[in-house]
C-alpha cells in the first residue's frame, strides 16, 4: 500500500522530469569502448563469432576455461600455504580483545580503566567512517580499525601513528576479530579476508554466497560468520576454509558469545542454536519467538551475552514504539529462567553483565536499565539526554557508555551517577577499554582515544 | 533522440522501461567484440541508467562517471554473460555496483557536503527532484538524510521508491535472497528515518 510518506519519499528521491542526458555522454562511452579490451580467454574469443551459429560448442572453451582456472589457483594455494607455513610467529600473544569484550560478549573490557577525568589524547583521521556495529581492537599497543568503505589500519596506541593499512577490501565491514596472527575481517557482500595481524597484508580470501550484517566472533583458530541468510557459516582463521556450515532459522545480524567451545547464535526470528565449534554439530535449539511479539513488526535481536551459564538475549519487534524484552536462558538445560520487559520504548541492547545485573541500554529512550540476574526484576541506573546505538562496556565498577549525539560517558554502577563525559564528533562506537585508555571510533571516520 | 541533450520526459521514461527487450542478434554481435553493435545497444539504455544513476548518487557529474564506467564494464564482461536474456538486469547490476564504487571512492564527509552548499545549490537541488508543493520542507530533508546514507541503502532506496522495481529484481539486481531485500529494504527505511531524525535536530 503506498502510503503519503512513500509518496514523498518517491517525490524527494526521483530525479526531476527534465533531467538532461549529457549530449556527448553515448560518444564517451562508444570512445571508451574503442579502447577497452573484452575478457575471455584467447580461445572464446575465437568462439564468439561461431556461437552464434553452433551454440553447442560453447561448453567446450568453458570447460577448458574451468580447468585452467581450477590448476592456477591450485598452484597458487600451494604458494600460499607454503607463505603462510613460513610466517607463522610462534611468539604471537594469544589474548584477544574481540567484539564487546571477548568471546563471551559480555562487556567486560580487559581494563584497567583511566583514573580520574577523562579527556580526548589522542586523534586522528581515517579512511572512512566507522560503524556502531563495529569497534576498535587492541592487541599490544596496536589499534587494529576497521571502517565501512573497506579500509583496514593498524595504529600505534600511543601515538596513533600508521603501523599498516589495507585498503580496497569489502565494503560494510563490521566488527573484526583477531585470531593469533590473523585479522579477519568480513564485507557486506559475503567476502570474507584474512589480513596478517602485522603487517596487513591479506592471507586469504573467501566468498560466501550471503550477506553478512553481523560482526565476527572467533575462538582459537575458527571465524564465526552470521549471515542475514540464516546459514552461519564456521571458517578456518589459517586459511579461510569453510569448516562448518550451521541452519540457524532466521536471519543473524548479531554475532554469537561463544562458551567452553559452544557458540550460541540467535536468530532475528528468535532461535536459540547452540553448536559445537569444533564439530559444527548442534547441540540443542531453542524457540524464543512469542505470537504476541511477531505480530507486530518483523522482529530483531540485540547482540546476545553470556556469563554463568546464562544467555541473555533481548529481542522484540521492529517497531520504535514496543518496548523489547530480556531473555535469560539456561544453557545446561535449556529452560528460560526469565522473560522481562522494561517500561521503555524501542529496542534493548544487552550491554554488559555484572555479578548481580544485566546492563541493558535503550536505544531510542537512551535509557539505561539493570535487570537482576536473578530474578529479572529491573531499574534505571541512569537517564541518558540522547538515543544510543553502540553496546556499553564495564571495567570493575564503571560503565562506558557511547550515545548517538556523539557523548562519551564514564558511569559509576553502584550509583547511577556520571563521573564523567567527553564530546566527540559524529556517533562513537563502543569503548574499548584496555591498558588505561578508551578506544573508540566514529561514524565521522576518526579514531579517538580517551585517557587522563 | 536519447544521448543527445533531449529531456526525459515521463512518457519518454514509461517507454523505455517498458521496451526492455533485447536485439539477441545485436547482443551476440557485441559480445564477439563489434564494438558498433554495443554503441547501437547502450544508447536507447542511456536515459534509464542515468536517471537511476542521478537518483543514487544525487549528483549529475557522478551520474555521468557511473553510467560511462558502468557501460564500459558490461562491454568489457559482456562475452561472460551467461544469460542474454537478462542482459538489461545484469546492466543495471553493473550500474548500481558502479554508483556504490564512486560514492565510495568520493569519501565526502557528511558535514562538509552539507555545510559547502554552492551559490545556487538551491536550484541543483531542485533540478535532482526537490518539489516546489506544500511538503517541500520535507522533501528537502529527505533528500538530505538520504545523502547521509551508505551507498548500498541508497540503492536499494532508490530501485525500491524511484524505480519501483520488484523485490525478485532488486534482489537480482544486488545480488542477494529475495528475503534478503526485505530485511534490508526494513533497514533502509529506517537507516532513513535515523538520518531524518538527525536532519531534524
Amino acid at each position: 500500500m503506498t502510503t503519503n510518506r512513500d509518496a514523498l519519499i518517491r517525490a524527494a528521491l526521483a530525479p526531476s522530469a527534465d533531467l538532461v542526458v549529457p549530449t556527448d555522454l553515448g560518444d564517451r562511452i562508444n570512445e571508451g569502448v574503442r579502447v577497452t579490451p573484452q575478457r575471455g580467454l584467447g580461445l572464446q574469443r575465437w568462439m564468439g563469432p561461431l556461437r552464434r551459429f553452433v551454440p553447442e560448442l560453447t561448453p567446450m572453451p568453458r570447460a577448458a576455461a574451468v580447468v585452467l582456472t581450477a590448476l592456477l589457483l591450485l598452484a597458487l594455494a600451494i604458494v600460499t600455504v607454503i607463505g603462510i607455513a613460513s610466517q607463522r610467529d610462534p611468539t604471537f600473544p594469544s589474548a584477544v580483545t574481540a567484539y564487546h569484550g571477548g568471546p563471551t560478549q559480555d562487556g567486560v573490557m580487559p581494563g584497567p580503566a583511566p583514573d580520574g577525568i577523562a579527556t580526548i589524547l589522542l586523534e586522528a583521521e581515517m579512511a572512512g567512517p566507522m560503524n556502531n556495529l563495529s569497534a576498535p581492537l587492541v592487541r599490544d599497543g596496536i589499534v587494529f580499525l576497521a571502517d565501512l568503505r573497506g579500509n583496514v589500519e593498524a595504529r600505534r596506541a600511543d601515538d596513533l601513528t600508521s603501523v599498516w593499512a589495507t585498503r580496497d577490501l569489502p565494503d560494510g565491514v563490521e566488527a573484526p576479530v583477531l585470531l593469533g596472527p590473523t585479522l579477519v575481517i568480513a564485507g557486506r557482500d559475503g567476502t570474507v579476508v584474512g589480513l596478517d595481524a602485522a603487517s596487513g597484508t591479506i592471507r586469504w580470501t573467501r566468498s560466501l554466497d550471503v550477506t553478512i550484517e553481523s560482526p565476527l566472533a572467533g575462538i582459537d583458530e575458527r571465524v564465526i560468520v552470521g549471515s542475514s541468510d540464516g546459514v552461519v557459516a564456521v571458517l578456518s582463521a589459517v586459511d579461510g576454509a569453510v569448516v562448518h556450515r550451521v541452519d540457524a532459522g532466521g536471519p543473524v545480524k548479531r554475532s554469537p558469545p561463544v562458551a567452553d567451545g559452544i557458540a550460541y547464535v540467535v536468530s532475528d526470528t528468535g532461535m536459540v542454536t547452540a553448536f559445537d565449534v569444533a564439530t559444527g554439530g548442534t547441540t540443542w535449539v531453542l524457540d524464543l519467538a512469542r505470537d504476541d511479539v511477531e505480530a507486530l513488526a518483523a522482529p530483531e535481536v540485540s547482540t546476545p551475552a553470556f556469563a554463568d551459564g546464562i544467555l541473555y538475549v533481548a529481542r522484540g519487534p521492529n517497531d520504535a514504539s514496543v518496548p523489547h524484552e530480556v531473555v535469560a536462558v539456561d544453557v545446561g538445560t535449556q529452560e528460560i529462567r526469565w522473560r522481562s520487559t522494561a517500561p521503555s520504548t524501542g529496542r534493548l541492547f544487552v550491554g554488559a553483565i555484572t555479578d548481580d545485573d544485566v546492563i541493558t541500554i535503550g536505544e531510542a529512550d537512551g535509557v539505561i536499565r539493570r535487570f537482576d540476574r536473578a530474578t529479572g526484576e529491573s531499574d534505571v541506573l541512569y537517564q541518558n539526554a540522547a538515543a544510543m546505538g553502540a553496546l556499553p562496556t564495564v571495567v570493575d565498577d564503571t560503565l562506558f557508555v557511547s550515545s548517538y549525539d556523539g557523548m562519551v560517558r564514564a558511569i559509576d554502577l553502584a550509583s547511577g551517577a556520571e563521573r564523567w563525559h567527553v564530546q566527540l564528533d559524529g556517533q562513537p562506537t563502543m569503548p574499548v577499554v584496555v591498558d588505561g585508555r578508551i578506544h573508540v571510533g566514529t561514524s565521522l571516520g576518526e579514531v579517538v582515544i580517551i585517557g587522563t | 533522440m536519447i544521448g543527445t541533450g533531449s529531456p526525459v520526459t515521463t512518457t519518454e521514461r514509461a517507454e523505455v522501461t517498458l521496451d526492455r527487450t533485447v536485439d539477441l542478434r545485436l547482443l551476440a554481435r557485441a559480445a564477439a567484440g563489434d564494438a558498433d553493435a554495443f554503441d547501437e545497444l547502450i544508447r536507447p539504455r542511456l536515459a534509464r541508467l542515468y536517471r537511476m544513476a542521478v537518483a543514487i548518487t544525487r549528483s549529475e557529474p557522478d551520474a555521468r562517471d557511473a553510467v560511462q564506467d558502468a557501460s564500459i564494464s558490461a562491454w568489457r564482461e559482456l562475452p561472460r554473460l551467461r544469460s542474454p536474456e537478462r542482459f538489461d538486469a545484469w546492466l543495471d547490476q553493473i550500474l548500481v555496483n558502479a554508483c556504490r564504487a564512486l560514492l565510495r571512492r568520493s569519501r565526502r564527509a557528511r558535514v562538509r557536503e552539507i555545510e559547502l552548499v554552492p551559490d545556487g545549490a538551491d536550484d541543483d537541488r531542485q533540478a535532482l527532484g526537490a518539489s516546489t508543493d506544500p511538503d517541500v520542507a520535507e522533501v528537502d530533508l529527505i533528500q538530505r538524510a538520504f545523502e547521509r546514507l551508505s551507498p548500498d541503502v541508497r540503492s536499494l532506496l532508490v530501485l525500491h521508491y524511484v524505480e519501483e522495481r520488484p523485490l525478485a529484481e532488486i534482489a537480482r539486481i544486488m545480488g542477494s535472497p529475495v528475503g534478503t531485500i526485505k530485511w534490508r529494504l526494513s533497514n533502509a527505511r529506517r537507516a532513513l528515518d535515523r538520518e531524518l531524525k538527525a536532519e531534524r535536530r
